[in-house]
């Protein structure tokens, strides 16, 4: 049986509900050797901000039971260089593009976005777990209001697809998605990483040279489930999930839970192709299962 | 560059720790200093690939040596013949300097060795000879020492306790062997403390050098971004990409 994979997230459509996660597929181009990038329903661009930024010291990453944490420190090129140099190779492949953005101050991501605004880009992802340096350094993403005013503000300066990434370092995060529904975002994504640690027991010191790094990959992928099973009855905006997905049952989770589509992200570091395999794997599922859409399994969670 | 499924033609233990492991990738070949991404058995909660370097190339098996220090290299090591695993490679950039006149150099530190036995099997080739100083731990920490017989290298050896070889640093016998003279090139593999002793002595002798560096990797691939060193203009570089070797003069350690 053919299987429709096509999933709609308001006003985005995508050919299927595979998207490449921000921060593990590059610009779109290093990968392009091991698979056609322009199979998957999107890609999530490498976090973009306003001026090239360095990122942190090394080490940056550390393997831990089951997942990875990272602290690259949103090592990227700057948007103007995006724009210039790589936006044109994911445009000539036809690939739909999410733009993720981050700033340290509210006018910072409000200028980004007025520049993909002027692009083909068709949606931005707004990084929300980011400190505010206006603020004194509270992240946007812990705060409610402060969520909901930086989303605000990119909407009024981006005419297409707004997607707002979740923290999960917050007390409620189903608080935080009505906040930034309220604002008008169209779609959630979550989770990002989890903020977490690592000891050397000989050296006493932290095994991340910026001492604590984000949590990715199947170790947190209880968590994300659980989340995105909580915020999923409480909002109408569509949710795409986030967290461990290696597999095609993991993504089924998610989108039992009420995911309308996944994002795979620490799985590439495992396997180049892990978005193409799982989207093949989840495909040949859904066919044996006589499942004709992958949306008849959204929010179909047992009460 | 491509990710492929190898099935594992030998794998034997060496002594203290240390194994070969051949794998069928059906390559022709590959640079030395170059290395591959290799799956190991998802036990214990181990996720990513493992990074090593290629020691040689044996038909259309490729061999490498490594040593168990932790769970992945443990769980690698419980792998047995006939079992197949997902290797990607061969990736970077390897030793690219010419050996043109003079003497070619490697310094190899611990397990550094591996890129050194093909370096030796292709210079034995072309008819040249490699000058190797290899430095280790312990006499047991020093691998390879009959091939690179076998293969003509002219080897100085060094151990930290003196268990083989002379007692001492191996940049030190570097620099005793040519106090009045100095070498063509250097290569050399090995941890982070050798490569700065080698930067050190070479750049104010004029002698370039490329140097292998050694970085947590989580991709391979150049999208993790978890593999930067710094360059002399204070610029991140990803080893996975633009490395595992780099000229010397451009590493700012
Ligand atoms: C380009 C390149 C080429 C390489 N080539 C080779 C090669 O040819 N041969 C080879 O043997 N290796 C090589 N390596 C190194 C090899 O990749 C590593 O040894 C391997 O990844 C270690 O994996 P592991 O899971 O066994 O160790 P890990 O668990 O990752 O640990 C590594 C080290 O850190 C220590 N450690 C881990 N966690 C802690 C903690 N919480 N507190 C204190 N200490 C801790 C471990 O004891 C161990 O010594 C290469 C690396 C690179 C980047
Ligand atoms: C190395 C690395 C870099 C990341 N960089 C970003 C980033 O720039 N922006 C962002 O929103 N998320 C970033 N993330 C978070 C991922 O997009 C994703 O939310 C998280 O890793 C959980 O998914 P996973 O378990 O499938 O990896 C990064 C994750 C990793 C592992
Ligand atoms: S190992 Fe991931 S970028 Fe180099």
């Amino acid at each position: 049986m053919t299987v429709d994979l096509s999933v709609q997230l308001g006003n985005l459509r995508l050919k299927n509900p595979m998207i490449a996660a921000s921060g593990t597929f590059g610009y779109g181009e290093e990968l392009s050797d091991y698979f056609p990038v322009e199979k998957l329903g999107a890609v999530s661009t490498k976090g973009l901000s306003l001026k090239p930024r360095d990122g942190n010291p090394m080490p940056r990453i550390i393997e831990t039971p089951s997942g990875m944490i990272n602290a690259i420190g949103l090592q990227n090129v700057g948007i103007e260089a995006f724009i210039r140099e790589k936006l044109p190779f994911l445009e000539k492949r036809g690939v739909v593009v999410i733009a993720n953005i981050f700033g340290n101050t509210l006018d910072e991501y409000v200028e980004i976005a007025r520049m993909l605004n002027a692009t083909s880009v068709q949606a931005v992802e707004l990084n929300i777990s980011c400190p505010n340096v206006k603020a004194g350094g509270m992240e946007f993403g812990n705060d409610p209001k402060m969520a909901a005013k930086v989303t605000e503000a990119v909407r009024a300066a981006f005419d297409r697809h707004l997607m707002v990434k979740l923290s999960p370092n917050v007390t409620s995060i189903v608080e935080i998605a009505k906040g930034v529904e309220g604002a008008g975002a169209d779609s959630l994504s979550m989770i990002n990483t989890i903020t977490a640690m690592v000891i050397n027991t000989k050296t006493r010191r932290p095994m991340i040279a910026n001492r604590v790094g984000g949590l990715s990959g199947p170790a947190i992928r209880p968590i994300a489930v659980r989340m995105v099973a909580q915020t999923f009855p409480q909002v109408k905006i569509p949710i795409v999930g986030i967290g461990g997905i290696v597999n095609a049952n993991d993504a089924l989770e998610f989108f039992i839970a009420g995911a309308a589509a996944v994002q795979v992200g620490t799985a590439t570091f495992m396997a180049p192709d892990a978005c193409s395999r799982i989207l093949d794997d989840l495909e040949a599922y859904l066919g044996e299962q006589g499942i004709s859409s992958v949306r008849e399994l959204v929010g179909t969670l047992v009460p | 560059m491509k990710d492929s499924v190898c099935q594992v033609e030998f794998h034997v233990p060496l002594q203290d720790g240390y194994f070969r492991i051949g794998l069928k990738t059906g390559w022709e070949g590959f640079v030395p200093g170059q290395f591959g991404m290799l799956e190991v058995p998802r036990q214990d909660g181990v996720l990513l690939r493992r990074p090593f370097s290629f020691a040689r190339q044996l038909g259309a098996t490729t061999e490498i040596l490594y040593k168990v220090v932790g769970r992945g290299t443990a769980a690698l090591s419980s792998v047995s013949m006939g079992q197949s695993l997902r290797l990607l490679g061969p990736l970077g950039h390897g030793f690219k300097m010419k050996e043109g006149e003079g003497d070619c150099v490697g310094v190899a530190g611990g397990y550094g060795i591996a890129p050194f036995l093909e370096q030796a099997i292709q210079l034995a080739k072309k008819g040249q000879k490699l000058i190797l100083f290899y430095g280790a731990r312990t006499k047991k920490d020093l691998l390879y020492i009959q091939e690179l017989n076998d293969l003509k290298v002219k080897l100085y050896l060094t151990t930290e306790d003196g268990s083989e070889g002379e007692k001492g640093r191996v940049t030190e016998a570097l620099a005793k062997v040519y106090k009045h003279s100095a070498p063509k090139v250097i290569w050399s593999c090995g941890p982070v403390g050798l490569l700065h002793a080698v930067q050190k002595w070479a750049l104010p002798r004029d002698v370039s050098c490329e140097l292998s560096v050694e970085e947590t990797m989580g991709c391979g691939t150049g999208v993790c971004l978890g593999c930067v060193v710094k360059d002399t203009e204070g610029r991140y570089r990803r080893a996975c990409i633009e490395g595992p070797v780099f000229p010397g003069e451009r590493l700012e350690f």
